[in-house]
């Protein structure tokens, strides 16, 4: 079975060690490609950092992403509310087969169904988002929830533990 | 205003073109040995590369291993990489058959050098160091190459047994001049490290050369050593190698936060 290890930071490329620095085992495994590495931490950093969409429905987007996916490094990174606003109820909701919607408001119902559909058919997923969202919000959305659907199979692929 | 001649070049391109070798010398770098890894570099690469290379700015080629001559292809990549640049391939010079000197011959019209491993003037010391009969090989080999025109270099790899006094004396009579002995001491890498020989070597002491391998470009060609079968790649640049201009950026940025000091070892 092959099996990748995560480099360190003694034996990771030069151009790799500054990522290294926050124990990120996304960091660890693209190390082995430093040019990858260097493009991907920016984008996900940005992509997952702070977004006008706010912090609360981003956490939704990536962690209800990751539960779709069945991606288990990622759900249970992100189960961790940290200063998403979402309470511990709301988190194990999100991670439902079927979240109760009660809990959610509109756009928040509408976001956990927009994910539902994108991880199943993309085509189509956005359709019902327009009277709820902007346009540049939409387009926030997918780039949030197409970036988690990328680290969910990486992880998945590479084994991150 | 520029001065034309303060303008900096990029220096010397190196080409890891294989991993294996006949030999399999205590100190090695790479582990190389029969049976290695070859991690072949594709010849059509290489000249793809040698192209971009001359127009960003290299001065010149190397080309290393591995022994480049087991590659059937080796006088050709020579041929072409010297027609562009001034070229030395590092080699053990232990593979010069009538065949291979008739097929290297029409290099002395270009400026490509080979640069022969000869570590003592004892071939008992020096065999076993790199292989029992690599001495004479290697003696026979010299002056097989200066008849034909070619500049031969030697190349000395030295630990405490080397007596630099006879062996200077041995390349003089084999018509290489002291401008053509290269003397460098065994660095701490590879086999090297495994046999608990030669000195440590930090990231400031190795050659800024960017080096090319088949499995990306390196910081220096004393960077892609093996240990224990795996390729340290803790001074790899990138794993993408065309368009060189990606490699050349990120050793451009490694030497902009790491200044290198005086005194790097020296590879040819």
């Amino acid at each position: 079975m092959t099996k990748i290890p995560p480099l360190t930071l003694d034996r990771a490329p030069l151009l790799a060690r500054p990522y290294l620095q926050n124990d990120s085992p996304l960091a660890a495994m693209l190390a082995h490609v430093p040019e990858l590495l260097e493009a991907t931490m920016p984008f996900v950093s940005t992509v997952l950092g702070p977004s006008h969409l706010g912090e609360r429905l981003k956490h939704l987007i990536v962690l209800r992403t990751s539960v779709r996916n069945g991606c288990r490094y990622c759900t249970r990174v992100y189960s961790d509310r940290g200063d998403s606003g979402l309470s511990d109820e709301e988190i194990a909701a999100i991670c439902a087969p079927q979240p109760p919607v009660i809990r959610f408001d509109e756009r928040e119902r509408a976001a956990l169904a927009f994910v539902d559909r994108f991880c199943s058919e993309p085509s189509g997923s956005v359709d019902s988002l327009g009277a709820l969202f902007r346009d540049d919000e939409i387009v926030a959305l997918v780039t949030i929830a197409g970036a988690t659907d990328f680290l969910n199979r990486f992880a998945m692929a590479l084994g991150l533990e | 205003m520029i001065v034309e001649s303060e303008r900096t070049t990029l220096g010397r391109l190196w080409f890891y073109t294989n991993y294996h070798c006949n030999l399999a010398c205590r100190y090695c770098l790479t582990e190389s040995r029969p049976g290695a890894p070859r991690r072949t570099l594709d010849r059509t690469l290489i000249e793809a590369l040698a192209g971009e290379a001359v127009e960003l700015g290299f001065d010149s080629f190397g080309i290393t291993g591995g022994e480049p001559f087991l590659r059937t292809d080796m006088p050709e990549i020579l041929g072409y990489l010297g027609a562009r640049l001034p070229t030395v391939v590092l080699t053990n010079g232990t593979l010069f058959t009538p065949q291979l000197l008739d097929r290297v011959a029409p290099l002395a019209r270009l400026p490509v050098a080979m640069q022969i491993s000869l570590d003592n003037a004892d071939p008992r010391l020096n065999d076993a160091m790199r292989g029992a009969g690599s001495f004479a090989k290697v003696i026979a080999a010299i002056p097989a190459l200066v008849a034909r025109g070619i500049r031969v270099r030697i190349g000395t790899t030295a630990d405490e047994g080397t007596v630099l006094d006879l062996l200077c004396d041995l390349h003089r009579s084999l018509g290489i001049s002291d401008d053509d002995h290269v003397v460098r001491p065994i660095v701490r890498r590879g086999r090297a490290n495994a046999n608990g020989l030669g000195v440590e070597a930090a990231f400031e002491d190795l050659p800024t050369e960017l080096t090319i391998t088949a499995e990306g470009a390196f910081w220096s060609p004393a960077a892609p050593t093996v240990e224990n079968d795996r390729l340290d790649i803790s001074y790899l640049l990138s794993r993408t190698i065309r368009p060189l201009a990606g490699p050349v950026d990120a050793m451009a940025r490694v030497a902009e936060a790491q200044p290198q000091r005086e005194g790097a070892f020296r590879i040819t």
